[in-house]
């Protein structure tokens, strides 16, 4: 009896079925394995693949759930790093500094979410824009943190463990990324996640039927920001050292594309678009007009053959299987 | 389980010790209204669990259960109230409800009303209010009931069913306690039910069909019944149900064949070959092969269980006669229908399809169920099943009853046994020329195609037949939408000069399959659909000759009228 | 104060660059609803080919700026009938990826065919100071802003007395009346693209010759030509052009007066406190959002 439904439960059920169990049991035993088999630079592209892709679930949260446009998310993702990084050089413990770059960048979210409600499409879009070079200025100028020329980052160091090597600090970066991704599923079957896409499909509708618009809208905001600023804070350490000229607004342009590419509205839609999007761009690594130009042209043609992204392809697909042969 | 009702999207579950104790509840509160032995009740409701707990109470207590159709008119509902002088009513809702209001003060008999969704009406008696001061009372003082249960005589009669009738107003067949219990028995012996059978109730209770499938034979059997929301969420129920048993008037199974052909046409070219693949290597003769097992497999299996079939072990057609072409879809797709045969007047069961099936026939004759062919070919059928005789009604009943025989008003043949239906004897048509024509044959074929929904045959003492025609709305809404056709109502549709020439090669096609004189020469579609309501159709959709012969009367005369020009 | 004239020439000029990006941006996002955030990159791309016309085949000015800007044209209407026209059941999210997408192809492309050194572009009038006012002011600076004005001009006749440009305004006031009443509203998208594009052209070249020519140049030009068209209203051209001066303006000021690092955050705050006043800008109208 597989429509068959007694409680609400068999609906909202995160894994919906054996297959579902094991074809996570495989991921995950596929992401523990991996650094045994593959060479450092893939072990230290994959740990930049996870942190991008916790960018890409923060930005879906934002823009796919509640359909408010960002462009400035390199800005939180530079907010979160420099907090960590700076509060790690002055000798602060690892998580301490984590948990500083999500408050702070909660706080920059709110700071955002709170104008941005009087903001609508292009509006909201290019306010963030602006956020974002802003930020990429003040970091440029700000002696305390280095100004233009940078900041070192060093791997964290946790029980007397110290991570320099990119191993280890893949399999930090993992756990912290997984804990956070499988905390944004929850959110998205939450009675929150549900109001989120009401505001996104029909706000005055959503209003109506109680949803509190102008907090839905800023918890978006700064759930996003708060998760990016925390992937900003696995970011400092992952390269080494940081400069205001890398968080620019081609970053947050990718980010963006990671979304919509992968699929919108969808968190395996942002992780899938991560994966490819970092994939391409590190099968293109040293050729940079090559790979701005290979990856337009991708955007270009993805999106004009499949509005839905890469995963609501996939999500056309099985669905066209499931409902074999009618 | 006893029953299974769906409410806020989730599937609720009722007992049989629950639905024991609603009925003995509401028996007991039955008694203190006043019901005396005998009375009739009246139900007009939807099917719902509400509906079986009142019709057994009602029995319980003494009394007839008189099940009205929904979708009657307040002047029908008046009929049968007045009709069967029925001492109360129970009703659904404010729906109901406002049939009732129109006619309140002409049902004199009527005492008093319960509703089951009160809805703030205030002059009714609350269901849940009446079923909690009844069970209350039943535990202190049971025997009141227990006593009137004891009382009753398998010879008392305990439902009033209202035939359809096709001619006149409708007549009220009493079947008794006795005939109940035999029926039970009888489709116990055709049919070896297990414990667990799951059941859609969906057709309308005040059939005595869906009266034996979801009333009679569950408490007999323990078959668990589950209700469907409406008719429209009739497929979706049967996809979360999935059946074990599924009964069906024929309309139902053309509706599936249809949907599934609709849906084809639009479907993926994969899907769409893989289907007619299947179809052919499975279909005529006895799937064998190993192209039929893999068509089995993948397709039609998978197929089944999408339309919520795939657990079917006994599919039945009856109520009316179901077209050879879709039983064969539905044999090769792996639904073996089996068709049977029934009246009111004979507790529903005169004979069925057992495992051995004879297609084109309505099968052996049931447990005890003697039948005849009379010299003008009427079918006579006697057994424990037929009714006591027709309420109020003497020179009917009379008519009806002769010489311990029963007549049914159809025609037919039997060979070995098995019973084959030609037409129903009122209805045969004799043209000027002299020729007997069966219309049923020929409104069936017309029925079989996927663009017309009904069809009436005219063709009494007239020079050739003609054929009155009501379109599938869907099919050839979507068959002008693909072309392009602008169109807004039914009736622009049906007057629409491109769907007239597309039912034009319909017919001639169907045509072709018939003896010359069977042949249609001129058809009409009717501007409009067939309702119970209006008088042109019986409540269970069964077209009334004589009703639409006589509105349509200018119509039918033009299509005469062309020929002699 | 002796340098305020200089300042407030420079700051026209620079607007007049804004205020051209942010026309040609408020032009497309009127009629389509699409950020064209391909805009600098095309601008770029003509940019390049007027270098090569210039250095290479050594011709004119004159000659150039007639072939850029067709062009230029081309391109606008090449892009709306291969990319846009076919894509047109996008959702505006969609769209702005698309742009996205081009623009990043663009850039590619540009870097690829013409490298990504950093390339000088000769000023139509040597850049030599000028005598106004009592100050000195560049004269480079004065043609810019002049040339801008006179372009705007032309625009704004244009729109006002062609029957084109009558289309084009009836296409952006209500898309779906327009095609009910017969109004060829494919044709209004192609001129608006080919419109755009040469207003990304003119901006490109304007600017070019104010700094050096590599494919990232239109970068900062655009993500300010942005910031105006969202200040003077996304919906109007006025405001648009009121946008990229105001933007122009408050950058100069703030930077000469004030601090000099952080003009563009200032700009970018200012800009965020208007928005807040007037949410959909200095000049633009809020649309009626039907239920």
């Amino acid at each position: 009896m597989s429509l068959f439904r007694q409680r609400y439960e068999e609906d909202l059920r995160l894994i919906g079925s054996p297959q579902a169990w094991v074809a996570l049991a495989l991921l995950a035993l596929a992401l523990v394995l991996a650094p045994l088999a593959l060479p450092g630079f893939l072990v230290y592209n994959l740990t930049l693949f996870f942190i991008y892709s916790l960018v890409a679930v923060s930005l879906a949260i934002l823009v796919g759930f509640t359909g408010q446009v960002s462009l400035g998310h390199a800005g939180f993702l530079a907010a979160g790093a420099y907090t960590a990084g700076y509060l790690s050089s002055i000798g602060w413990p690892f998580f301490a500094g984590l948990a500083a770059a999500l408050v702070v960048c909660g706080l920059l979210g709110l700071l955002i979410g709170i104008p941005a409600l009087r903001l609508e499409g292009p509006y909201l879009a290019i306010a963030t824009l602006g956020f974002g070079l802003a930020i990429q200025q003040i970091l440029n100028n700000w002696a305390l943190v280095g100004a233009s020329m940078g900041l070192l980052i060093d791997r964290p160091t946790l029980f007397g463990h110290t991570f320099w090597d990119d191993t280890s600090y893949y399999y930090l970066v993992l756990g912290l990324a997984a804990l956070a991704i499988w905390m944004s599923f929850n959110l998205e079957r939450s009675h929150l996640g549900r109001a989120m896409k009401a505001v996104r499909d029909a706000d005055l509708a959503a209003q109506m039927s109680g949803v509190n618009l102008a907090y839905t809208k800023t918890l978006a905001f700064v759930l996003s920001a708060a998760l990016t600023g925390v992937a900003g804070a696995l970011f400092g350490p992952l390269i080494g050292y940081i400069t205001p000229a890398s968080f620019n607004l081609l970053l947050s342009v990718k980010f963006l594309l990671m979304v919509v590419i992968g699929g919108l509205g969808f968190i395996p839609g942002a992780i899938i678009g991560a994966a490819f999007i970092t994939g391409l761009e590190l099968w293109l690594a040293g050729l940079l007009a090559w790979s701005q130009f290979v990856l337009g042209l991708v955007v270009i043609a993805l999106i004009m053959l499949e509005p839905l992204g890469i995963y609501g392809r996939w999500l056309k697909v099985r669905h066209w299987w499931k409902m074999w042969p009618l | 389980m006893a029953h299974r009702v769906k409410r806020l999207g989730l599937w609720r579950s009722i007992t049989w010790a629950d639905y024991a104790a609603q009925v003995a509840a509401l028996g007991r509160e039955l008694l203190e209204l006043g019901l005396e032995r005998g009375e009739r009740v009246a139900l007009l409701s939807e099917n719902r669990p509400e509906w079986l707990v009142a019709d057994l109470a009602i029995q319980s207590a003494g009394g007839v259960t008189v099940g009205v159709y929904t979708t009657s008119s307040a002047e029908q509902l008046l009929y049968h109230l007045e009709h069967s002088a029925a001492a109360g009513l129970i009703l659904e809702d404010a729906e109901q409800y406002e049939k009732w209001l129109e006619i309140r003060s002409q049902a004199k008999s009527v005492r008093w009303v319960i509703a089951v969704e009160p809805e703030g009406f205030s002059d009714l008696l609350d269901w849940q209010a009446l079923l909690e001061q009844g069970r209350q009372r039943y535990a202190r003082q049971p025997d009141p009931l227990q006593a009137r249960l004891a009382a009753i005589a398998p010879d008392d009669v305990a439902l009033l069913m209202y035939t359809s009738g096709t001619t006149g107003n409708p007549k009220g067949a009493m079947l008794t306690h006795a005939n109940l219990l035999w029926a039970a028995e009888a489709l116990g012996e055709v049919f070896t039910f297990d414990h667990h059978e799951e059941l859609l109730s969906y057709l309308p209770l005040s059939h005595i069909v869906e009266r034996l499938i979801s009333v009679v034979a569950p408490v007999r059997y323990g078959h668990t019944i589950s209700f469907t929301e409406n008719l429209d969420t009739v497929m979706q129920n049967m996809q979360e149900i999935r059946p074990t048993i599924f009964f069906a008037v024929p309309r139902i199974w053309e509706k599936i064949y249809s949907m599934v052909e609709l849906h084809m046409q639009d479907a993926h070219l994969i899907k769409r070959y893989a289907y007619r693949w299947s179809l052919r290597v499975c279909g005529g003769e006895r799937r064998a092969g190993l192209a039929a097992l893999a068509a089995q497999a993948f397709v039609l299996r998978l197929l089944k269980v999408r339309l919520g079939l795939d657990r079917v072990r006994l599919a039945i057609s009856g109520a009316a006669p179901i077209s050879p072409d879709i039983l064969a879809y539905f044999r090769t797709i792996g639904v073996d229908i089996r068709e049977g045969y029934g009246l009111t007047e004979t507790s529903g069961l005169v004979s069925i399809n057992r495992q051995e099936v004879r297609l084109g026939t309505v099968g052996q004759a049931f447990r005890d169920v003697e039948i005849k062919i009379a010299e003008d070919g009427e079918i006579l059928v006697r057994g424990p099943g037929i009714f006591k005789g027709y309420f109020k009604d003497e020179v009917a009943t009379a008519e009806a009853l002769k010489n311990g025989w029963f007549h049914t008003g159809d025609i037919g043949e039997l060979s070995d046994g098995y019973l084959t239906i030609t037409d129903r004897k009122k209805d045969i048509i004799i043209t000027a020329g002299g020729k007997n024509i069966t219309p049923q044959k020929i409104e069936n074929s017309l029925k079989s195609s996927v663009f017309i929904n009904d069809a009436v045959v005219i063709g009494d003492r007239r020079p050739y037949l003609v054929a009155l025609l009501v379109l599938d709305e869907e099919t050839v809404g979507k068959w002008a939408t693909d072309r392009q056709l602008p169109y807004t109502t039914y009736r622009d549709l049906s007057q629409h000069p491109a769907v007239v020439k597309l039912i034009e090669s319909e017919v001639a096609r169907i045509n072709k399959r018939l003896a010359r004189v069977e042949a249609i020469k001129r058809f009409a579609i009717l501007p409009k659909r067939l309702y119970h309501e209006e008088g042109e159709v019986t409540a269970t959709l069964k077209v009334k000759r004589a009703s639409i012969a006589q509105k349509y009367a200018a119509l039918i005369e033009s299509l005469y009228e062309e020929a002699r020009n | 104060m002796d340098i305020l004239p200089q300042v407030l020439i420079s700051g026209a000029s620079v607007g007049s660059i804004y205020a051209l990006v942010a026309l040609g941006l408020v032009l497309l996002y009127r009629t389509t609803h699409i950020l064209n955030f391909a805009h600098g990159d095309i601008g770029v791309f003509a940019t390049f080919l007027a270098f090569v016309m210039l250095q290479s085949l050594g011709l004119s000015y004159g000659l150039t700026l007639v072939l850029t800007l067709s062009a230029a044209l081309i391109i606008g209407m090449v892009i709306y009938t291969l990319l846009v026209k076919p894509a047109k059941n996008q959702s505006h999210l969609g769209l702005l990826i698309l742009t996205l997408g081009l623009g990043l192809a663009l850039w590619g492309m540009n870097a690829l065919v013409f490298g990504t050194d950093n390339k000088a572009v000769p000023p139509i009038i040597p850049d030599r100071p000028l005598r106004l006012a009592g100050a000195a002011v560049s004269q480079l600076s004065l043609f810019t802003a002049l040339f801008g004005v006179v372009l705007m001009t032309v625009l704004w006749a244009l729109l006002r007395f062609t029957k084109l440009g009558l289309v084009m305004r009836a296409v952006a006031q209500n898309q779906e009346v327009a095609k009910a009443l017969g109004i060829p509203v494919r044709q209004a998208m192609l001129a608006t693209w080919a419109v755009a594009s040469v207003l990304a052209a003119v901006a490109a070249l304007l600017f070019a010759p104010l700094t050096l020519l590599q494919p990232a140049m239109m970068l900062d030009p655009l993500s300010k030509g942005f910031v105006a068209a969202v200040l003077g209203g996304m919906n109007s051209l006025p405001g648009a052009v009121l946008g990229g001066y105001v933007l122009g303006m408050t950058e100069m000021l703030v930077g000469t007066y004030l601090l000099l690092e952080f003009k563009a955050s200032f700009a970018f705050l200012v800009v965020l406190l208007v928005l807040l006043l007037r949410p959909h800008g200095l000049l633009g109208r809020a649309k009626v959002k039907r239920v």
